[in-house]
């Protein structure tokens, strides 16, 4: 006997050759006791299958429960904005945030060439006694270097970043897009 | 020590994975947010015991509380038929004897190579992952098959119900991708949530309505027979191991590919037609991908890491990069393999006493109760309506009859969009930038 069969028939009973027996009366049009699987409407007479009254009603619910909401959580999320975050506030809870960071640019900016296009920009932001360091890599890189001269240091920066945090190293906030970076 | 909180962790990586539902990603962002960094000696080998315990036991729940209800008339997964057949306890065999011979092909001679091959893999695939996933995505909504349409009298009506399971799977992926992009770009929780963002996301995708429909079924799990003999021979593990290996591996490799993914693309890849190979390669697939993303984690010099484990245990503990190091993981992989396979019998009779005792339906209303509990512990109010949405989500491709893992565009989609360049363009074209 193979494996399929042994399966088959212990699953339906001796005999049986299809896994839709298993099932019972409900896989069957009430009416026309064609098989009809799940469908709620058989369509050869149009007979309702009187499936469970559960499962008609988790269909609809599913869908307006994903449709309300995905706009719910649209609508939080644009209401929200991107949240401000103090440096001393940072903890590993944190890691991966989107946050916005404001504070005072600390020395020089510091930038990487490979083949004649900018691929790293980093600097240093304090907003009192802590510091971080932003940075942005490949195509934001040498947007950043193309759309912001560097001032010096002591200049207002406003970054929007990705957190970094792990253990054994210094936090670090990675810029996504050139937009995000504002220096005044 | 090392043993010791491995053997712990494998331990609580078994309980965690006989809750239905719980997810040891969940557990391990909990644990995280409580340990501080000088915790870390005992911390990584418990990681690595609870990733190795979670990923064996898991199939105990998978198998035995799956309901093959009306629902699922037209897609009954192979544990699901062994289940309600009344051999569960044989799926579940199969499975962790899967997971048991990928453990040791992980660390035993994986243990060897991985250092020396990983470094030129990945630095090969790398300017390359963005178009695999891209193509891993395209297979995924294609593959998709219509289910309905062969019943009826013909024209727009059976047109419309052919379609109607593709249409759904293709729902189900965009709707989740525009939840993973939302979650990615400005989710809707305070920084300090952050680490746990995707928790109630992938809760509501594919926890959730898995014990929704158990709670709402009239399935009744029949008595299941002790494993006895099973007809699965060698050749059938070997396939599946090798199939699940491969699966994994390659969840493990390539970011945002998970270990779903992996064990579709390699059942497709292997032409899987069996049940047994069916059930040997989804153990060993789970168990490559989360104990081989951990691992990865530990290679030394690697410098980089995969999967959620990796990023969580990051944040509080930092590898030194010495062989040292990655001989301790390697060792409380093993070890935490080796004594959950031991405890697998024992756990499935508990399980199987108290679904007997509590009732299926009972049970799986307590545990959807618990997540819920769980999320909004972690992640407060708004990561309820995160669940809440999720779950819809998740509930579509159970009741349209297509498949579940079109949830996965959840990372599925940022990830390809990110690695593209196009992350922050397409969170701007949908106004959340």
């Amino acid at each position: 006997m193979t494996h399929h069969r042994r399966i088959m028939e212990s699953f339906v009973g001796q005999g049986g050759n299809s896994t839709f027996q298993a099932y019972g009366p409900d896989a069957r049009c009430p009416a026309c006791r064609r098989f009809i699987g799940p469908l709620d409407t058989c369509p050869y007479c149009d007979c309702p299958s009187g499936k469970p009254l559960t499962l008609r009603l988790l269909r609809k619910i599913a869908i307006l429960l994903a449709v309300a909401g995905m706009g719910m959580i649209y609508a939080m999320s644009a209401a929200d904005g991107i949240p401000s975050i103090r440096l001393s506030d940072i903890s590993s809870s944190c890691n991966s945030a989107r946050v916005r960071v404001t504070g005072v640019l600390e020395g020089k900016i510091n930038t990487r060439e490979k083949r004649g296009e900018t691929v790293f920009v980093s600097f240093r932001i304090t907003d009192g006694a802590v510091g971080i360091t932003a940075a942005a890599y490949g195509d934001c890189a040498a947007g950043i270097s193309r759309n912001k001269p560097g001032p010096g240091g002591g200049g207002k920066v406003t970054v929007i970043g990705r957190l970094s945090v792990k253990a054994g190293k210094q936090p670090r906030l990675v810029i996504e897009s050139p937009e995000d970076l504002i220096m005044e | 020590m090392t043993l010791l909180s491995a053997g712990a962790g494998a331990a609580a990586g078994c309980a965690a994975g006989c809750v239905p539902g719980l997810h040891v990603y969940n557990v391990l962002g909990a644990i995280v947010a409580a340990a501080r960094e000088e915790e870390s000696d005992w911390l990584a080998p418990f990681f690595m015991g609870m990733v190795a315990g979670w990923a064996m036991a898991t199939a105990i729940p998978s198998v035995l509380l799956a309901a093959p209800d009306e629902s699922a008339l037209l897609m009954v997964l192979p544990g699901q038929k062994y289940a309600a057949a009344g051999r569960g306890r044989e799926a579940v065999t199969l499975t962790a004897a899967g997971a048991l011979c990928s453990a040791f092909l992980l660390t035993v001679p994986g243990g060897l190579l991985l250092p020396r091959i990983m470094p030129a893999l990945h630095d090969t695939l790398r300017p390359h992952f963005h178009w695999i996933i891209w193509s891993a995505i395209a297979f995924l909504i294609l593959s998709e098959w219509p289910k309905l349409g062969s019943m009826g009298q013909g024209g727009w009506r059976k047109l419309a119900e052919g379609w109607s399971t593709p249409a759904a799977g293709i729902l189900t992926f965009i709707l989740s991708g525009i939840l993973g992009l939302i979650l990615r770009h400005r989710p809707p929780l305070p920084p300090e949530a952050a680490m746990n963002a995707m928790l109630p996301a992938f809760a509501g995708l594919f926890a959730a309505p898995w014990l929704v429909i158990n709670a709402a079924s009239r399935f009744r799990l029949p008595e299941q027979t002790p494993p006895g003999d099973t007809d699965a021979s060698c050749a059938h593990v070997i396939r599946g191991v090798a199939a699940g290996c491969l699966g994994g591996g390659f969840a493990a490799l390539v970011p945002g590919i998970s270990g779903g993914m992996g064990g579709l693309l390699a059942g497709h890849a292997t032409a899987q037609r069996d049940d047994r190979i069916f059930l040997v390669s989804q153990g060993a697939s789970r168990f490559v991908y989360y104990a081989g993303a951990m691992l990865i984690f530990f290679l030394p010099g690697a410098g980089y890491s995969r999967g959620t484990g990796s990023f969580l245990l990051g944040s509080v503990y930092a590898t030194s990069g010495r062989p040292g190091d990655y001989l301790m993981a390697l060792g409380a992989t093993a070890a935490a393999a080796a004594l959950s396979f031991a405890i697998m019998p024992a756990l499935t009779r508990m399980f199987l006493w108290c679904v007997k005792t509590a009732g299926y339906r009972r049970i799986s209303a307590m545990a959807l109760a618990g997540i819920t509990v769980f999320t909004i512990a972690q992640t407060g109010m708004a990561g309820f309506i995160i669940l809440a949405t999720a779950t819809g989500i998740g509930l579509i491709p159970v009741l349209y009859h297509s498949r579940r893992i079109n949830c996965l565009g959840v990372i599925l989609l940022p990830a390809a969009l990110g690695m593209s360049g196009l992350g922050p363009a397409a969170a701007k074209a949908i106004g959340i930038q």
